[in-house]
C-alpha cells in the first residue's frame, strides 16, 4: 500500500547524475520511481503498459525528443510534466500548454510542479 | 447795592416756591449781593455750537455777565465744548465742576452726563435723575436761575430738537426774567426754539447775533440795574399806572384795576426792561402806537405759573380731606360739579380730574364728572383744551399715571380724550362775569394774590355763592379766606383747604364792576355802590325813602334788554326761572306779562316814548291786574342807553283809554266789558306780533340778500380757484413734459456716457482730463498703465502722481497748453520699455470754454517698430545692394539712371559722376545701345515682362568683349511713383570659359565611373520612377543570372518574387517622393527562379535641377551572411541548453556530495575534486573539438592529480576513442575510484600502485572494451558497509553511457574493477548508440 500522495513515477533523462538526483528527490518525497530511462524507444515500450501515475520527461533524448512518450502518457490519462534545460521554449505546438519545469530546479519547485500537473489531468 | 425793600406781591410769589420764614428771608438777603452778576443761562442742543459760536462772536467780553452753556453731549466722550467756546471769546471759559463761584465775564460749560443748577452764586454738579433721552438739563438750569436771580435772569435757547427749555423758560418768565430764543428759520435744528415760541415763552426772537445787544440793553435797563431805585425814585405813580390799565381797559377789555399795585408796577416795569423803554411816558407811547404791545402786556400781566400737582402735598391734602371723603359719599353716577377759575394752560384742572378719576377707580366708582375750566385769555384755554404738554411738566409723575391719562406725541404728551371729555373750557372773568353753582369743588390758586384785598374779598364771596353746600375751596399756599370766616370753614389750615358753611348769601354776590372798574365808575352813574351808604348826604336819604315809599317796584335795563338794576320788591312781578341766573327780564316777568312787555319795550324804544301796558299775572289761583310802565332814558354821557321798567298793582288811570272803555259801555254789555277789553288788547297785540313778524321777516330777507350775495361772492371766488386750479394743472403738465424731457435727456446723457466710456475702453488710448488747476477731473481705465491711479485719486493734482513714463515735460506741457490753447505732441518712452505718444490739447466746453487740458497716450510701440524696422530694411539693402558683386543699375521709365552700385563702377571703370542722371543708350559714349536690350527693357514697363538671364554678347571698347547675363524687373512704386527698373548685369565671360573646362572634366569622371560600376560585385542597376530598367552591371548579370540585354527596359519587378511585389511598388513609391532607401534585407528572384537574400540600397537620381529622375540600386547577395546568422543562433540556443544542462548535472553532484558527506569540510572538499575532474574532462574534449576523446587520454588526465606527484599508475590499452559522453562517464567513474584509492586504497599508502588495463575482445556484434582497475600496495580493503556516491556513480555511469557492466571485488590485496562495455564492430566510437550513428554532430544529440 502506498501513502494516498505516494506516486509511481516514471523517468525519462537521459543524463544519469540528473536521474540520480530525481530518484533521490522523488524517493524522499514518499514517491516510488517506476522506472528511469535515457532511451526514448525503451521509455516508450514501459509507458505504454506500466502501471504509472505520473511521468517526468526530459525533452531532448540523444537527439531525440520524449515527445512520443508524452502522447502515450496523454492518451492514457496520467499526468505528467516536462524538465528541460530550454524551459517552454523547447516545446512543439502539441505540448506547449504542458507543465514545464527548467533545469535546473528546486525540489520545492518539482513537487510544487507534480501536484500542479496532477490536478490538472485530475479536472 | 442798597438792599431792596421786600415787596408783598413778589414776597407771596417767592413763598410759593421757597420755604416761608426767616430762614428764607435770609437767603433772599444774601443773594441780593450776589445778584450783582447777572446770570445768563444758554440752552442748545443739536446745531447749538454754531449758534453758541455766532452769539459769543457778537458778545463783548466785558457785559458783567456770567453765562452758563448747557448742552446734550455724548455722555460718553471728553467733551470739547470749552475749547471750541474759547476760539469764540476772550472771556475765560471753563468746563463745570462741583462747587464752582460764579464770576463776570466768565463763561461756564457743562461736562458731558450731568445736570447743573445754579444755587447761592455757586454751580452745583449732579447725575441726571432721568434716564438718558428724557433729560431736560436746559430746564433744570433755567428753573434754578430762575429762582435765584429772577428779574435778572435771561434764559437763551438756541437750535435742537425736542422742547428742552420751554419749561424752565416758563419759569423765568414768571420771575419777571427775560428770555431770548433763537429764530427758527436761523437754526439748524428749530425744535427747541420753536417749542419755546409755541408755549409763548419768547420775549425775544432774533438771530444768535444780535441776541448781545438786546441782552445787554435789558441788563442795563433800570429794572434789572437798578430795579430798587426804579420803584422807590421814579416817578411812577398810581396815576400813571392806571393811564396804562386804562389803554389796556380800552384797546384789550382786561381790567386789572383789581390786580395788586405793586405786581402791575413790577410787570409793566418788566416790559419796559424788555422793551429798552427807560419811562413809562414812552412806554404809554409805544402802547398806544403799539397793539402787540398791549396783548403782549396783558398776557405778561395774567401770567400766572402753573402745573401738574403744583405743591404736591397740597394736592395730597386736597385728595384726603375733600376728594376721598366726596367719593366716599356720592352716590355712583351722580354727577360731582367743579370749578377751576383761571386755570390758564389746564395743568391744575387736568391735575383734580386726574385726582377725582382715580380716587373713583380705586373706589370702583363711576361719577359723571364736570369740570369747567375758566380763564379771561383764549390763548391759554386753546393750549388748555389741546391738553399737549412737554415731556418735562410730566417729569415727576408716577409712570402708571402718564400711562393712564396721556398719550405720547412725538416728544410731547397729549391728555387723553377721556380727560379732556370732563372738562368743559370757557372764557370767563372773574371779576367781571358771574359764577357757576351748586358746585363742589373750587379750585382757585395763587390768582388771588395778584388782587387788591377788596378784590380777594368778592372772590371769595363769589366762591361760596358758587359752591354747593359743604362744598370744598381749595386756594393757593399763600392765600386765604381773609375775613370771611363766615363763610368758610378750614379743613386744612396750612394747604388752604375750605368748606362753605351758612346759607347762599346773595347780598355778597355783587356784579357792580360789571361796567368797569371802580377807578372808572362816573360820578354820573345813576347808581351808586351800597358800600358807599356810610357816607351818604341827607338829601339823599330823603330820596332814598321817597322811593322806597312811593316809587314803584321798577327795573333798570341796559340796551339788551338785559336787568342793570332793580328796585323796590319786583317779586310780585318777577321771578327767577329755573336754572342758571338770568339778567333777561322777558325770562324773569311772570305769567302773562312778558309778551305785554315785549311789545311795549319795543314800541318805547322805537319811538323814544312812554308806553303804559297793563296785563294780569296769574299767581297761586288769583290773578290780578298789573299796570307796566316803560320809560326810555335819556343817553348817559357814556352813550349808553337804559330804559326803565316800573310794576304798578291795579289797573291804569291813564286817561287815553277812557274814552275807548265808553265808547265800547254804549255798545257792549257791561259783562262782557272785560272780554272786550282783553280781545282789543289781543288783537292788539296780535298786530304787534304780526309787525314785529314782517319787521324779522324784513330783515331775514335782507339777510337773505346779504347771503345770496356772498354766495355770488363765494361762487365767483369758487370759478376763480377753478381758473387756478385749471391754471395748475396746465403748468402741471407743462412740468410734466419738461420733466419726461429731461428724462429722455438723462437717458441719453446715459448712453452718451456709455458710448464714451466703451469708446475710450474700446480704444486702449490712456486718456486724462485735468481741470485748469491740472488736477485730475476723469481718466480712462487704460491711463492707469500710466500713472498709479484709482478712482478716488479725482481731484487730485497730477503733479503729484509718479509717472510710470519718462516724461519731464508734462506738466510744462500742460501749462503752455492752458495758457496757449495748442496741441503739443511728444513720444514718450514707458517704464515698461514701451512707446506712447503723448498728445496735449485744451478742453473745450460746448460754450467754447477752455475748462482744462485732455491728455492722450497713444500706444506706438509697434508703430515705432515698424518704422525701424522698415529704416533698417533699407539699410539692409542697401548694403546688400552695395556689397553684391553684381552690377546693378536703376533705371527710369525713360531708361535714364537713377543710381548704380560700386560692383557697376568697378566693372565697367565709370564714376557715379558720368553715369547718375544719364540715359542707359548714351553711358559710356553709346556703349550700351544694344537694339535687342532697349527692346526688352521697353517691355518690362509696358507690359510688366521680366527679363530673366537674357545672354548678351557685346564688344565694350575699354574692357573688351563681354558675356552678359542680363535680368531686368519692374521695381513696384506704391504711391504712384513712376516705376523704376532694376537691371541686373551679370558677367559671365569668365563662366563662359570656365565651363567649356568643366564639361571635358565631367566626361572623364563618368568613364571613371562606369568602369567602378562595372567592376563591382554588387549588382548596381538604375532604372526610371516607373521602375523601367536602364543599366545593368556585370555583378547584377553575376547575381540575377540576366544578361544586361535580356533585362535592360524591362520591369524591375521582374527580379520581385510574387510575394514581394507590392514590397517593390512600395520602393518606388518612396523614390518618387525623393526619399533615399538604405540596407534594405529582402528577397529577389534569380533568372532560374530561385530566391536570393539580397541588402538593398535605392537612391534617387537628380537631374541638374535637383528633380528626381530615376533610381539606382545597389543590391548585395546575402545568402551567406543569413546562413552564418543561423548558424549563431542556433549555437546560442546550445549554449544556453547546455550550460543549463551543466548546471542541472552540478547541482546533482552537489547535492549526492552533499547528502553523503560526513562533514562539512569532507563534502567541500569531494564536491571540489569532482567539479575539478568535470573541467578535466570537458577540456580533453574541447581539445578534441567534442568530437571524440582518447580513452587512455581521459584516464591519464583523471587519474593525474591524485598520484600525489609520482608515477604510481600504470595505463595500458590500445587506442580506444569513445564519445563526449562516454569520456565524461569514464572521467567521472575513475575519478570516483582514484578519491577512494586515495583516501582508503592503495594511494593512501607510499607504496601502493594502480594498474589500469584495457583491452578488445570478442569479434562482430559481440565486440567489447574490458578495462581492469587493479590495486595493489595498499592498505587491506574491505568491502564498505554501504553503497556510497561514489559506487552508485561509477554503476550508473558507465551502465548508462556505456551500456556496460561494473564489477568491484574487493580483493584483500586491494580493490579490483572491471570494466565491460560493447563495442560491435563499426562503431569506431565507444559509447555509440545505434540510432546516433548517422547522426553527423555528436553536439547536437545531448539534450
Amino acid at each position: 500500500m502506498r501513502k494516498p500522495s505516494a506516486r509511481r513515477i516514471l523517468i525519462v533523462e537521459d543524463e544519469f547524475l540528473v536521474a540520480m538526483l530525481l530518484e533521490d528527490l522523488l524517493s524522499e518525497m514518499g514517491h516510488q520511481v517506476a522506472g528511469t530511462f535515457a532511451q526514448v524507444a525503451e521509455a516508450v515500450k514501459f509507458a505504454e503498459h506500466a502501471d504509472l501515475d505520473f511521468a517526468i520527461l526530459d525533452i531532448n533524448l540523444a537527439g531525440a525528443t520524449s515527445f512520443p512518450v508524452a502522447e502515450i502518457l496523454r492518451r492514457r490519462g496520467i499526468p505528467f510534466l516536462f524538465a528541460s534545460g530550454y524551459g517552454s521554449p523547447g516545446l512543439t505546438s502539441a505540448f506547449e500548454n504542458e507543465l514545464t519545469l527548467r533545469k535546473p530546479y528546486e525540489p520545492a519547485e518539482l513537487e510544487r510542479a507534480i501536484a500542479e500537473a496532477s490536478a490538472r489531468v485530475g479536472d | 447795592m442798597a438792599k431792596r425793600p421786600d415787596k408783598p406781591g413778589n414776597r407771596s410769589r417767592r413763598d410759593l416756591k421757597a420755604k416761608p420764614g426767616d430762614a428764607a428771608m435770609q437767603e433772599a438777603a444774601d443773594r441780593v449781593s450776589d445778584k450783582a452778576i447777572p446770570v445768563v443761562g444758554i440752552g442748545a442742543s443739536a446745531g447749538g455750537i454754531e449758534a453758541l459760536s455766532s452769539f459769543f462772536d457778537a458778545m463783548p467780553a466785558d457785559s458783567g455777565c456770567a453765562f452758563v452753556v448747557v448742552l446734550h453731549l455724548d455722555p460718553k466722550r471728553e467733551s470739547e465744548m470749552a475749547r471750541i467756546l474759547r476760539a469764540h471769546t476772550k472771556m475765560p471759559v471753563a468746563q463745570v465742576e462741583d462747587g464752582m463761584q460764579l464770576l463776570s465775564d466768565h463763561v461756564y460749560v457743562i461736562a458731558p452726563a450731568t445736570e447743573i443748577k445754579l444755587n447761592g452764586g455757586r454751580l452745583e454738579v449732579s447725575q441726571p435723575s432721568e434716564p438718558r433721552g428724557q433729560r431736560h438739563p436746559v430746564d433744570v438750569l433755567f428753573a434754578s436761575i430762575a429762582t435765584e436771580q429772577r428779574e435778572r435772569s435771561v434764559a437763551i435757547v438756541f437750535s435742537g430738537t425736542g422742547s428742552n427749555g420751554t419749561e424752565g423758560l416758563k419759569e423765568i418768565r414768571a420771575e419777571g426774567g427775560m428770555s431770548l430764543v433763537q429764530a427758527p428759520e436761523t437754526a439748524k435744528f428749530d425744535g427747541m426754539p420753536r417749542s419755546a415760541i409755541a408755549a409763548g415763552l419768547a420775549d425775544h426772537v432774533l438771530a444768535p447775533e444780535r441776541m448781545p445787544e438786546t441782552l445787554l440793553a435789558y441788563i442795563h435797563h433800570d429794572y434789572v440795574a437798578a430795579s430798587d431805585r426804579a420803584e422807590s425814585v421814579s416817578p411812577l405813580g398810581e396815576a400813571t399806572i392806571d393811564q396804562v390799565l386804562d389803554i389796556v381797559r380800552s384797546r384789550d377789555g382786561h381790567d386789572f384795576g383789581y390786580y395788586r399795585r405793586n405786581t402791575l408796577r413790577r410787570r409793566i416795569h418788566h416790559r419796559m426792561g424788555l422793551r429798552n423803554i427807560e419811562t413809562l411816558a414812552d412806554y404809554l407811547k409805544e402802547l398806544h402806537a403799539n397793539p402787540e404791545e398791549v396783548a403782549t402786556l396783558v398776557a405778561d400781566l395774567m401770567i400766572s405759573v402753573t402745573g401738574f400737582f403744583r405743591d404736591p402735598e397740597a394736592w395730597r391734602a386736597l385728595g384726603e380731606l375733600v376728594i376721598a371723603p366726596l367719593v366716599a359719599e356720592r352716590e355712583n353716577g351722580r354727577p360731582v360739579r367743579i370749578w377751576v377759575p383761571a386755570c390758564a394752560t389746564g395743568e391744575e384742572t387736568y391735575s383734580i380730574a386726574m385726582l377725582i378719576t382715580e380716587h373713583a377707580e380705586a373706589a370702583g366708582k363711576r361719577f359723571d364728572v364736570k369740570v369747567f375750566a375758566t380763564d379771561a385769555q383764549e390763548d391759554n384755554l386753546r393750549k388748555a383744551r389741546d391738553g399737549i404738554y412737554p415731556a418735562a411738566a410730566l417729569a415727576d409723575f408716577p409712570p402708571e399715571r402718564v400711562r393712564r391719562f396721556f398719550e405720547r406725541i412725538d416728544s410731547s404728551f397729549q391728555v387723553s380724550k377721556e380727560l379732556r371729555d370732563m372738562v368743559v373750557f370757557a372764557q370767563h372773568n372773574f371779576l367781571r362775569d358771574p359764577p357757576f353753582s351748586r358746585l363742589d369743588i373750587v379750585s382757585c390758586r395763587n390768582f388771588l394774590i395778584y388782587l387788591v384785598p377788596e378784590a380777594q374779598q368778592r372772590i371769595i364771596a363769589q366762591c361760596h355763592f358758587a359752591l354747593r353746600p359743604d362744598g370744598h375751596l381749595f386756594l393757593g399756599n399763600a392765600e386765604t379766606i381773609g375775613r370771611h370766616d363766615d363763610l368758610f370753614e378750614t379743613v386744612s389750615k396750612k394747604w388752604r383747604i375750605y368748606r362753605r358753611i351758612g346759607p347762599t348769601r346773595h347780598d355778597l354776590v355783587d356784579y357792580r364792576p360789571l361796567r368797569g372798574s371802580p377807578a372808572t365808575e362816573t360820578a354820573g352813574e345813576p347808581l351808586t355802590a351800597p358800600q358807599e351808604a356810610g357816607s351818604t348826604p341827607v338829601a339823599d336819604i330823603a330820596r332814598r325813602a321817597l322811593l322806597e315809599r312811593y316809587a314803584p317796584a321798577s327795573v333798570l335795563l341796559d340796551q339788551r334788554g338785559r336787568v342793570v338794576y332793580f328796585h323796590g320788591t319786583t317779586r310780585d312781578f318777577l321771578e327767577q326761572p329755573p336754572g342758571e341766573p338770568t339778567r333777561d327780564l322777558l325770562a324773569m316777568a311772570r305769567d302773562g306779562l312778558s309778551l305785554k312787555l315785549r311789545g311795549a319795550i319795543r314800541d318805547a324804544t322805537r319811538g323814544d316814548k312812554s308806553v303804559v301796558v297793563h296785563g294780569r299775572v296769574h299767581q297761586s289761583g288769583s290773578s290780578r291786574d298789573v299796570t307796566m310802565t316803560v320809560v326810555p332814558l335819556p343817553a348817559s354821557p357814556q352813550g349808553s342807553k337804559f330804559i326803565l321798567v316800573s310794576f304798578a298793582p291795579g289797573l291804569p288811570i291813564a286817561k287815553p283809554k277812557q274814552p275807548a272803555r265808553r265808547k265800547d259801555a254804549r255798545e257792549i254789555k257791561a259783562g262782557d266789558h272785560a272780554l272786550q277789553e282783553e280781545l282789543a288788547s289781543m288783537r292788539t297785540e296780535l298786530r304787534n306780533t304780526i309787525e314785529h313778524l314782517e319787521t324779522a321777516n324784513e330783515e331775514l330777507k335782507a339777510s337773505n340778500e346779504e347771503a345770496t350775495s356772498m354766495n355770488e361772492e363765494l361762487q365767483s371766488t369758487n370759478e376763480e380757484l377753478e381758473t387756478s386750479k385749471e391754471e395748475m394743472q396746465s403748468f402741471n403738465e407743462e412740468l410734466n413734459t419738461v420733466n419726461s424731457q429731461l428724462q429722455h435727456k438723462i437717458a441719453e446723457l446715459e448712453w452718451k456716457t456709455n458710448d464714451l466710456n466703451n469708446l475710450l475702453a474700446g480704444s486702449e488710448t490712456a486718456t486724462l482730463f485735468l481741470d485748469d488747476k491740472l488736477a485730475i477731473k476723469w481718466f480712462a481705465p487704460a491711463t492707469k498703465e500710466l500713472f498709479d491711479l484709482v478712482a478716488s485719486d479725482i481731484g487730485r493734482p497730477i503733479a503729484h502722481f509718479a509717472r510710470k513714463f519718462s516724461d519731464d515735460n508734462l506738466l510744462q506741457d500742460a501749462e503752455t497748453v492752458l495758457k496757449r490753447l495748442i496741441t503739443i505732441e511728444a513720444e514718450v518712452p514707458s517704464d515698461a520699455g514701451r512707446w506712447y505718444q503723448r498728445r496735449m490739447l485744451p478742453y473745450r466746453t460746448r460754450d467754447n470754454r477752455i475748462a482744462g487740458v485732455v491728455v492722450t497716450f497713444n500706444d506706438i510701440t509697434e508703430r515705432r517698430a515698424a518704422a525701424m524696422a522698415v529704416n533698417e530694411a533699407r539699410v539692409y539693402a542697401e548694403t546688400i545692394v552695395g556689397a553684391v558683386r553684381q552690377p546693378l543699375l536703376v533705371l527710369d521709365g525713360k531708361l535714364r539712371i537713377q543710381s548704380a552700385n560700386p560692383a557697376f563702377y568697378d566693372l565697367f571703370k565709370v564714376t557715379a559722376k558720368e553715369t547718375v542722371g544719364i540715359l542707359l543708350y548714351d553711358l559710356g559714349n553709346g556703349q550700351w545701345d544694344i537694339p535687342i536690350l532697349r527692346t526688352l527693357l521697353e517691355e518690362v514697363l509696358a507690359k510688366n515682362r521680366e527679363v530673366a538671364d537674357y545672354e548678351v554678347e557685346h564688344g565694350f571698347g575699354d574692357i573688351g568683349r563681354r558675356h552678359m547675363l542680363l535680368n531686368a524687373r519692374r521695381l513696384g512704386q506704391g504711391g504712384g511713383r513712376d516705376e523704376l527698373i532694376l537691371l541686373a548685369i551679370e558677367d559671365i565671360t569668365e563662366r563662359k570659359r570656365a565651363e567649356g573646362v568643366a564639361k571635358q572634366h565631367a566626361e572623364d569622371v563618368a568613364k571613371q565611373l562606369a568602369s567602378i560600376v562595372e567592376s563591382s560585385d554588387d549588382a548596381i542597376i538604375s532604372k526610371t520612377l516607373d521602375g523601367t530598367i536602364t543599366s545593368w552591371n556585370e555583378g547584377a548579370r553575376r547575381l540575377f543570372g540576366y544578361e544586361p540585354e535580356e533585362i535592360v527596359g524591362k520591369s524591375i519587378m521582374t527580379l520581385a518574387p510574387p510575394d514581394r511585389r507590392e514590397e517593390e511598388e512600395d520602393i518606388l513609391g518612396r523614390l518618387q517622393r525623393g526619399e533615399h532607401i538604405h540596407h534594405y534585407e529582402t528577397r529577389r528572384q534569380r533568372k532560374d527562379g530561385s530566391v536570393v537574400w539580397v541588402s538593398l540600397t535605392v537612391s534617387p537620381i537628380k537631374d541638374a535641377a535637383g528633380k528626381t529622375i530615376g533610381a539606382s540600386t545597389i543590391a548585395r547577395d546575402m545568402t551567406e551572411r543569413r546562413r552564418a546568422d543561423q548558424h549563431k543562433k542556433t549555437l546560442m540556443a546550445e549554449l544556453n541548453h547546455r550550460v543549463k544542462n551543466t548546471m542541472a548535472v552540478i547541482q546533482s553532484i552537489a547535492s549526492q556530495t552533499l547528502n553523503h558527506a560526513s562533514s562539512l569540510d569532507e563534502a567541500r572538499e569531494a564536491f571540489s575534486s569532482r567539479l575539478l575532474n568535470l573541467a578535466n574532462a570537458h577540456d580533453v574534449l574541447t581539445r578534441e573539438s567534442w568530437q571524440s576523446a582518447n580513452l587512455g587520454d581521459i584516464i591519464a588526465d583523471t587519474v593525474k592529480p591524485h598520484g600525489g606527484g609520482e608515477n604510481r599508475f600504470r595505463i595500458e590499452g590500445p587506442d580506444v576513442r569513445l564519445t563526449p559522453s562516454a569520456s565524461l562517464a569514464i572521467s567521472m567513474a575513475l575519478h570516483e575510484l582514484s578519491t577512494n584509492a586515495a583516501k582508503y586504497g592503495a594511494l593512501s599508502s607510499k607504496d601502493g600502485h594502480v594498474v589500469i588495463v584495457w583491452r578488445i575482445e570478442g569479434a562482430e556484434g559481440d565486440r567489447r572494451l574490458v578495462l581492469h582497475w587493479e590495486e595493489t600496495g595498499g592498505p587491506e580493503v574491505e568491502r564498505p558497509k554501504r553503497k556510497g556516491f561514489g559506487s552508485r556513480l561509477i554503476e550508473r555511469a558507465l551502465a548508462s553511457e556505456l551500456g556496460g557492466d561494473v564489477g568491484v571485488n574487493y580483493a584483500s590485496t586491494g580493490l579490483v574493477c572491471t570494466i565491460v562495455a560493447p563495442l560491435p564492430a563499426g562503431h569506431q566510437l565507444l559509447g555509440e548508440r545505434g540510432e546516433e550513428t548517422e547522426r553527423k554532430a555528436d553536439s547536437d544529440r545531448r539534450g
